[in-house]
């Protein structure tokens, strides 16, 4: 069964007055356990508002959230609960660490959850683990260390509550290579060993040629995408009025089929592109 | 994100109201405060009311969205015009145990409901015609002979500016440190007042540390620009009392001693 | 050409004379001459905006001197002037805007310049102009994109009339499209108006896109090049955090299967263009 399902999701802020803007219409789709799905769009396309609609921080105006089969805002009393299976990371998570250790830190959801010391404990030094941090970290001061150790704080901070879905608004904005790089392999390993499935906001088309096995595509609220990464990528055109790129790989390709040249544009990945040109030149002409 | 209209938000136009020069308005506000106290009977209160949709008729504002904006602000407007219900003496029309409510304290308690709300409303009317900027230019020059006492009023009509453009940004970031935090289950609303104080601790740390950074950045950015202080500075917009300036004042003056005159009808 | 920043044995550190000399930067020379646009390219901690806040005296030297046109950054009745020559650009475009009104905040430093009013509406007319913001005048900032705002910080700084702009990681915080238009916008001032551009930027396609790459590594620039040189130094780039761009890779990969492609293919256009060359050369020989 799908862990999160929506259906015909609509959601319009200032209902009524004069910045009256519907920020999501009729949007579905659904996420399996172990599934990497990304979504993408421009600033402003809705891409934060939809991610407040899969932990129940906002209401539908119409339409339906499953959550384990069961209606959000219907079927289920315990609204909080969903918080814990539905782990979402805003964007810059840094800026929202509060204790004065990051042991503390990462244990805030934990407790919330209602978990005894024990299990708390143990929590916070796995979710720490995931994010490649050793156990001398857990009585830092979070405010001292790197920026890029405290984004993984922050992550772990979420990862500790175990959810089944993990949600990530852009989080290797801001960071160099070796940091983004460093996190995106660490959700990977989490994805693979917990069995959870990660939904990945961010307009770095590199990163979702990379990791993403579906995007999703919002232009203005709608869904005007949606697919395997490859088939998503290969419509240059659209993504290009909704304000996206292609990978970078995929435009070398592009260009190439715009000289008339017979290449696959499907191509997001290093070996399919090299392979594909190589064909070119075995081929001849 | 802003889904209605708020009390202290600019809308930008080109309206009457918002071509006054930014002192007039300052002043005339100040006029529409005494105004609005020195009404005391029916007539003059029912006279401020229809000042007021013609002020609202001249700023080309809708008066429906203008009162709801003040919506917020209706629990303490009720609960001060409530106190004065029972505390003014009189003829009693109703009383249980030591409350006693009069016909005095009614209706003193209606028209302070009234006139908090025309009060209010009045107010708001210049932050939506007028841009903080101007505000702030406008305040400067209207205080600034007290510059000559060395009050520092150019840094502080700065000071001021800054801080009204920075709370939109706070507010915003507030509402998404809120939903990060309940998104780890946080929940802020049970238990003794000092746990729900407590409770908030996971959202006001990480907002004052926000606010310290973005001052450090804006102290560099304004350094960046040339910043040093009020000395020297010159302004793009001066402000000049135009026709309609004067026109102004004197029709208010008219409506100030009408209000007056109401007050013995 | 003259030199615009001149930079010679720089060392800094915040506080003076730490035991361990932690030094945040050491040994710079550097010199930069006008009209140039230079990237400075390094991973996070590298010493880069520590660097970039000595082109204008927010940060001085702690040993060796840094020269704006022949003035020394030290001397505090030049940093006004300094200023006024050297700009700058930061990361968030939120906390670089100072008033509700887009007219108003790009007027902030000519006032501060203690301009007349109409110097000043021609200033502002002229640098909104120049970053293709003129319909929005009037408008407030809060409802603009990100590269919107960033193009009005960019005209905030223009007014001044600035011989150079430092760009501290101006599109970090931007989407695809506001990071082109910001790009856009910089090469613009370059070209058109000869302003000197020095890009710190973390991306190496943008920094592909400037006459001259400084790479910083611990404090030091390790590398002063132009972009061709610097990407054909793959394992150097690597050791240093930098990451290589897929078309490197890419390049690369071909290269070992006998496709020699030039170095100097860093952006998807560049290498489309240079395969077909190839491919023409490879099927005429057949």
């Amino acid at each position: 069964m799908a862990i999160i399902e929506l259906k015909h999701v609509h959601y319009a802020y200032g209902v009524g007055t004069s910045f009256e803007k519907q920020a999501l219409n009729n949007i579905s789709f659904s996420v399996d356990p172990g599934d990497f799905l990304a979504i993408v769009g421009h600033t402003g396309s809705g891409k934060s508002t939809l991610i407040r609609h899969l932990n129940g921080l906002l209401r539908p105006d119409s339409g339906q959230v499953f959550i384990h089969g069961k209606d959000l805002w219907s079927q289920m009393k315990d609204r909080r609960s969903v918080r814990f299976q539905i782990g979402l990371v805003f964007q810059y998570p840094e800026t929202q660490l509060f204790e004065d250790t990051v042991g503390k830190d990462i244990a805030f959801g934990p407790k919330n959850m209602g978990l005894n010391e024990q299990e708390v404990k143990q929590r916070v030094q796995e979710a720490l683990a995931f994010v490649g941090l050793d156990a001398s970290y857990l009585e830092r001061n979070p405010f001292r260390l790197s920026g890029g150790e405290m984004r993984r704080v922050a992550i772990a901070g979420v990862l500790a509550m175990r959810p089944s879905v993990l949600v990530l608004d852009e989080p290797t904005a801001g960071l160099d290579f070796d940091g983004r790089a460093l996190i995106l392999q660490q959700l990977e390993q989490f994805r693979i060993k917990s069995g959870a499935a990660i939904i990945l906001v961010t307009h770095n088309m590199d990163d979702i040629a990379e990791h993403a096995q579906r995007v999703i595509v919002l232009h203005e609220g709608r869904m005007v995408l949606s697919g395997t990464t490859a088939s998503v990528f290969s419509e240059a055109d659209i993504l290009k009025q909704c304000g996206l790129d292609v990978p970078q790989i995929t435009r070398v390709l592009i260009k190439l089929k715009e000289r008339g040249l017979p290449v696959r544009t499907d191509a997001i990945t290093l070996e399919a592109a090299e392979r594909e040109i190589l064909k070119l030149f075995r081929e001849g002409g | 994100m802003a889904r209605d209209l708020t009390v202290g938000q600019f809308l930008p136009g080109h309206a009457i109201m918002h071509r006054l020069d930014p002192r007039t308005k300052i002043l005339l506000t100040f006029f529409f405060i005494i105004q609005v106290f020195l009404a005391k009977s029916t007539v003059s209160l029912c006279f401020l009311i229809i000042l007021l949709f013609l002020f609202i008729f001249f700023a080309r504002l809708s008066a429906g969205k203008v009162f709801r904006a003040v919506r917020p602000m209706i629990p303490v407007i009720v609960f001060t015009a409530l106190i004065n219900i029972f505390y003014v003496p009189g003829d009693s029309v109703l009383h249980f145990a030591f409350l006693h409510i009069t016909k005095q304290g009614l209706f003193t308690g209606f028209t302070l409901f009234v006139r908090l709300t025309v009060l209010i409303v009045g107010c708001s009317l210049i932050t939506y015609t007028t841009s903080l900027n101007a505000l702030a230019a406008g305040l400067e020059q209207l205080l600034s002979p007290l510059a000559h006492l060395r009050v520092p009023v150019s840094e502080l009509s700065m000071t001021l500016t800054i801080t009204l453009r920075f709370l939109p940004s706070l507010s915003d970031e507030f509402e998404q440190i809120v939903d990060a935090q309940k998104s780890r289950g946080a929940f802020f609303d049970q238990g003794s007042p000092i746990r729900r104080i407590k409770s908030y601790f996971p959202v006001l740390i990480p907002l004052f540390m926000s606010a310290f950074r973005r001052a450090f950045e804006l102290a560099n950015a304004i350094e960046c620009r040339c910043y040093h202080g009020g000395k020297g500075r010159t302004k793009m917009n001066t402000l000049h009392f135009a026709g309609r300036d004067i026109a102004a004042f004197l029709v208010f003056t008219a409506l100030f001693f009408l209000t007056i005159i109401f007050n013995f009808i | 050409m003259s030199v615009l920043i001149d930079m010679s044995k720089v060392y800094f550190q915040y506080l003076r004379n730490q035991s361990d000399n932690q030094w945040l930067l050491s040994d710079i020379n550097l010199s930069i001459e006008k009209g140039e646009f230079v990237a400075i390219l390094g991973a996070n901690g590298s010493g880069k905006s520590t660097l970039a806040k000595h082109f204008n005296a927010l940060l001085v030297p702690s040993d060796g001197k840094v020269q704006i046109n022949g003035m020394d950054t030290r001397e505090e009745q030049n940093k006004l002037q300094i200023r006024q020559t050297v700009g700058m650009i930061f990361q968030n475009p939120d906390n670089q805007l100072i008033s509700t009104i887009i007219e108003e905040d790009v007027a902030f430093a000519p006032e501060n310049l203690g301009l007349p009013p109409e110097e000043i509406h021609q200033r502002v007319d002229w640098a909104l102009n120049a970053v293709d913001m003129s319909a929005y005048r009037l408008h407030t900032p809060f409802k603009l994109s990100g590269g919107q705002k960033q193009r009005i910080a960019i005209a905030g700084v223009l007014a001044m009339r600035p011989q150079c702009i430092i760009m501290d990681e101006p599109t970090s915080m931007l989407d695809p499209s506001g990071r082109a238009s910001v790009l856009r916008t910089i090469h613009r001032l370059n070209t058109t108006f000869g302003i000197t551009i020095v890009l710190i930027t973390h991306h190496l396609e943008e920094a592909a896109q400037a006459q001259r790459i400084l790479v910083m590594d611990r404090g030091r620039i390790v590398m002063d090049d132009p972009p061709e040189s610097i990407f054909s130094q793959f394992e150097l780039l690597h050791q240093l955090n930098l990451g290589i761009p897929p078309i490197t890779l890419l390049t690369k990969r071909l290269q070992r299967h006998g496709i020699d492609l030039p170095a100097n293919t860093m952006t998807a256009d560049k290498c489309a263009d240079a395969i077909i060359a190839m491919l023409e050369a490879h099927h005429g020989n057949h």
